[in-house]
């Protein structure tokens, strides 16, 4: 994982600029932040998840905007909902603001920043809470008094939360760093429970880079398609650095080499067979102990 | 391994730019990053290497961290020998696959792996989730790795030789940038046709046949009719 330190001084380097004499750290990161931005855009690359806990009676639930690109799916309680809007329900079911609390089936945007199930939920969904369990201290030691602290009672990482009652993966645990944007040290578990709760798995904007030590999203290798928007923003700076000419030629290496590279990748991670959708084509019939099934967005 | 060196590649390319080898244009630095960026490219569209890692299983867990060096996956096998077996391949998937083949999968029981699915950039999902038989047993993935960097003169190029003549002329593509753009997308012609000749020799060399039948990706469909007017269409 590179930092924003690393990549911005591979910048510098290309535009000959190590002194900072006509781009501030401040500029490049911006414009660093802004490629990472664009890079996603194109790619949609980044995916993350959340959840956020289910109240009975309340069917609106805030997206978080600053890190939803693009939903890609909503689960409640485990169960895909499928996304519809609120034309489609006025069609549909034209009584549908009327329904009673029920489990939800469907979701829909009723704002920019809200997602609303349908029906409203009529039960709350799972929770938990932590004892202070104890972690595993690896070793904290000021190299210079040698003294090695220790802590108690710290919140330990959690690698799986298991439902000692059903054979199923209860929590899907994923481990993620301290809030970049801040100096805040050490590392957060982000625990949804998908029992009664609502999920979203999302593809993500970037964070914002803030400080020298923050790790630049994308593999390492994507960060040379970064750098190409980088160099044609900068150079399309007004004052003595400018140079559109120049600087819409890194645009274009990035637009149309390390773009379309970078999509060349992300794509082989698919497969390319085609899929069947079995039961529904008369030369591919369903085996017998399969039910056909039809995707319900297309019912 | 080709026995050409960084050094080697970038007099070659400063001889193709027409540079002064004391005191040029491009200083050696810039070159040296041309040259990386390029290998990076060349060794994601020819396919030249073959890199693996082993990845243990645990009992539920499916979600698994991609090797960080992976460009490209290959093929992941199920190197677990439950029940004897230690050969078979663990197909790629896709999420609206499953949506429509197995409507439930989320909550699907545990037991042997069936398919992989990348997601988002690091991580690696394994379906359905493993059975306790397969906890701590490992699967193998394949893929193509990112070429090491180059950054002593005397560091190989780890790849053959047809790639680094490949990777030499999308150098130039790079530092023909800084002066004129039209030259530097006309070069870009030269790197494409070096790409399909590497390619083609590689896709004839029986021993890289298994780089040719990879389950995972649109790899193949997009790269069998790779050519100019396909990867750059804007020049044609």
């Amino acid at each position: 994982m590179e930092t924003l330190a690393a990549v911005r001084d591979r910048i510098r380097l290309r535009l000959q600029d190590p002194q900072a004499s006509l781009w501030t750290n401040a500029e490049l990161k911006q414009y660093i932040n802004l490629a990472c931005l664009d890079l996603q855009q194109q790619t949609q690359w980044m995916e993350d998840w959340s959840g956020a806990l289910v109240s009975s009676g309340t069917a609106d639930y805030a997206r978080d905007t600053d890190k939803i690109q693009n939903m890609r799916w909503q689960e409640y309680d485990r169960e895909r909902l499928d996304a519809i809007d609120i034309y489609e329900l006025d069609k549909f079911k034209p009584d549908w603001r009327n329904e009673a609390q029920n489990i939800p089936v469907r979701t829909y945007r009723s704002d920019w920043d809200t997602d609303t199930l349908w029906p409203t939920p009529n039960t709350a969904g799972d929770t938990f809470t932590f004892s202070q369990e104890t972690g595993i201290i690896v070793a904290i030691q000021d190299s210079l008094n040698a003294y090695i602290a220790t802590l108690d009672a710290e919140l330990g990482a959690i690698l799986a939360m298991r439902d000692t009652t059903t054979p199923d993966d209860f929590f899907q645990v994923r481990i993620q760093y301290a809030d970049r944007n801040t100096d805040s040290l050490g590392i957060f578990t982000m625990i949804v429970s998908p029992y009664g709760n609502l999920r979203s798995v999302f593809s993500r904007l970037p964070d914002a880079l803030a400080n020298d030590w923050d790790y630049v999203p994308f593999p390492d290798w994507a960060h040379y398609a970064l750098e190409e928007y980088v160099i044609g923003m900068a150079l399309h700076k007004e004052g003595d650095a400018n140079n559109p000419v120049l600087g819409e030629a890194h645009l274009r290496f990035y637009r149309e080499l390390w773009v379309p590279f970078v999509l060349r990748m992300v794509n082989s991670r698919t497969p390319d067979h085609p899929i069947i959708w079995r039961g529904q084509d008369p030369n591919n019939p369903a085996p017998a102990n399969y039910s056909a099934v039809t995707p319900s967005y297309r019912q | 391994m080709s026995g050409i060196t960084l050094g080697t590649m970038r007099s070659r390319a400063q001889v193709n730019l027409l540079e002064d080898l004391s005191s040029g244009y491009w200083a050696t630095t810039e070159m040296n990053t041309y040259i990386n960026m390029a290998q990076i490219m060349a060794a994601g569209d020819i396919l030249w290497k073959q890199g693996s890692t082993t990845m243990t299983l645990k009992q539920n867990k499916t979600m698994y961290l991609a090797p960080s060096d992976m460009l490209l996956p290959l093929r992941l096998r199920d190197t677990s020998n439950v029940g004897g077996t230690t050969t078979n391949i663990i197909p790629p998937g896709m999420i609206v696959e499953l949506e429509i083949e197995v409507p439930s999968w989320r909550t699907s029981a545990a037991g042997p792996p069936l398919k992989h699915i990348y997601r988002g950039t690091d991580y690696l999902q394994i379906w359905p989730p493993p059975s306790n038989l397969y906890d701590n047993k490992t699967v193998t993935l394949e893929y193509v790795p990112v070429p090491s960097t180059l950054s002593a003169d005397s560091d190989v190029f780890d790849g053959p030789l047809q790639a680094a003549e490949a990777v030499i002329e999308l150098a130039c593509v790079w530092a023909l940038g800084k002066l004129d753009i039209s030259k530097a997308f006309h070069r870009y012609g030269l790197y494409v046709q070096r790409l399909e000749k590497a390619r083609a020799d590689q896709d004839r060399d029986a021993i890289f046949k298994s780089l040719k039948w990879r389950p995972a990706g649109k790899f193949g469909k997009m790269h069998h009719s790779i050519g100019f007017r396909r990867l750059f269409p804007s020049v044609v």
